[in-house]
């Protein structure tokens, strides 16, 4: 087998690095999309408030953890007294797992005593990608400003377990809590877990 | 059947087992786990291997140590006699999962972690040791399922060095086959590896020795998969290249706000027109002084730490 003498500067894969629109530190790009009551929404609707974007699918074993466990109904009620605007959003494209109509969203949101503002529907999964959403969950955290100051993990337990929740370092609640301070928020991106959002 | 011997069958199958005997194979739905030992006996003082094996059904799939962007790694909880101590899981080489906008790292069909355990000195022969661990998976075809399973083994204890299992001889000699070799030890000895920051991410350039013959074909085939964590992203390289014999990758940084960059590299390199795989840890080198300039003007300046959003020096080893 002869060596080969020269630069071979074959690219066997090669591929641009793709930068998400939304940067922590950056403006939180705008995006309109409807939620489960038919309602029209929009990002900007919400300036001047906190709010919290959770991506979501209910039959996921990571989002179920958190809502077994009332983490997230405990999250949205306590915030929401401090006025923080909670949007859970479906990007599950029609036909994969978590792709629900309207309806059954709203009944699975009453079942579970769950209270976000809206439930967005993004089943083209514009928005999940504009975000870079990887996982369900995946929690993005907009101070007043429209500046995204946490995108990332809910927690510091990438498991299943229910029993996990209790004793987990919440990043949501560190970044809102930090962000109704007006302070700076410490841990901008935490590496999400969950399951793959069904793009 | 009759009623009652049906429902008495149905009683049976849905009890509990908690604990499996030695190497008898769990049913979690699409995966099976055993807990199974290299060896007859054990020896006091001295160190023995340990496999759990995963068997997944078609289509399914179950996690490597970092398990890309979404899933979750097998764990294993040990319940091990006074003295005894488990070794870190021993991770084959994984192999790389796409779906629509994500990546992540696992294996197929059949994933056989090793752990070396230490026994201690204080046995006697005669004694037997009950060594339990409770396996954590998760199991993805489409959808995930979460899955576990407790496993237990009796081993002897012998003074003498113990015997291997000869009907498991070929499943550890496999299993150690699929381990990735250590870059710089071994068959490896005289490879070398140096990663370096450039504009676009991490460049990662691998140094065969300059005996070693030249790959087949001409355009090289790696991947890399990452260890620790916050340094490189978990998708595919952004270039892999050939520099002469050496292979040269690029890899995206990792998705976080930098305040002070990372400073070590981590993890598996697959060279496949070379059917190699190597742990690879190395310091990341800064670029020089002035080489972000106007005469570079693609090149990005890595976040400073005056960017104010203070996130601690990350060691994710996972």
């Amino acid at each position: 087998m002869t060596a080969l003498a020269f630069l071979a500067s074959t690219a066997a894969a090669r591929r641009k690095a793709e930068k998400p629109a939304a940067e922590v530190g950056a403006k939180a790009p705008d995006f309109g999309l409807p939620d489960s009551q038919g309602k029209q929404r929009k990002l900007s609707d919400y300036k001047g408030k906190v709010v919290v974007l959770e991506w979501l699918n209910f039959d996921c074993p990571f989002s179920k953890k958190h809502y077994r466990g009332g983490n997230i109904q405990g999250l949205q009620k306590d915030y929401a007294a401090k006025d923080v605007v909670w949007l859970s959003i479906i990007s599950s494209a029609p036909g994969k797992q978590g792709n629900y109509p309207p309806e059954d969203v709203n009944k699975t949101v009453k079942e579970r005593g769950a209270s976000p503002a809206a439930v967005l529907l993004d089943p083209k999964g514009d928005v999940g990608r504009l975000y870079d959403a990887k996982t369900t969950p995946d929690m993005y955290v907009i101070d007043p400003k429209g500046v995204l100051v946490y995108s990332g993990a809910i927690d510091d337990k990438p498991t299943t377990d229910v029993e996990d929740i209790p004793g987990a370092r919440s990043y949501v609640r560190e970044a809102l809590d930090a962000v109704l301070a007006g302070k700076p928020v410490k841990t901008g991106y935490v590496k999400p877990y969950g399951c793959s959002v069904k793009y | 059947m009759k009623a009652s011997s049906a429902a008495f069958l149905l009683l049976l199958s849905l009890s509990s087992p908690t604990l499996h005997a030695a190497e008898e194979p769990t049913e979690a739905s699409n995966v099976r786990a055993e807990l199974l030992s290299e060896t007859e006996s054990l020896q006091p003082g001295s160190v023995f291997t340990l496999a759990l094996r995963l068997k997944m059904s078609d289509g399914w799939h179950t996690y490597w140590r970092n398990p890309g962007e979404s899933g979750m790694a097998t764990a294993a909880s040990w319940k091990l006699p006074e003295g005894f101590r488990a070794g870190e899981l021993r991770w084959p080489v994984p192999e790389r999962f796409k779906a629509a906008h994500s990546t992540s790292f696992g294996y197929g069909k059949e994933a056989i972690l090793l752990a070396d355990v230490y026994a201690p000195p204080s046995l006697k022969e005669g004694q037997s040791a009950d060594l339990a661990v409770k396996v954590r998976w998760l199991e993805c075809r489409e959808a995930c399922v979460p899955g576990s399973s407790e496993l237990t083994l009796r081993l002897p204890v012998k003074a003498a060095a113990p015997l291997p299992k000869t009907e498991l001889a070929s499943l550890f000699s496999e299993a150690r086959r699929r381990l990735p070799d250590q870059l710089g030890a071994g068959a490896l000895a005289d490879w070398s590896a140096r990663a370096s920051r450039d504009g676009q991410g991490i460049r990662l350039r691998l140094e065969p020795p300059a005996d070693a013959a030249a790959p087949a074909g001409t355009a090289p085939e790696a991947d890399f998969f990452p260890i620790l964590d916050g340094v490189v992203a978990d998708a595919e390289p952004l270039k892999v290249e050939a520099d002469g014999k050496a292979v040269v990758m690029l890899l995206s940084p990792a998705r976080t706000p930098k305040s002070s960059p990372a400073s070590r590299l981590s993890g598996v390199v697959v060279l496949k027109d070379r059917k190699l795989a190597m742990e690879v840890a190395s310091p990341i080198e800064d670029p020089e002084e002035g080489s972000c300039n106007a005469k570079k003007p693609d090149c990005e300046k890595d976040a400073g730490s005056d960017d104010g959003s203070g996130v601690p020096g990350l060691d994710g080893r996972r």
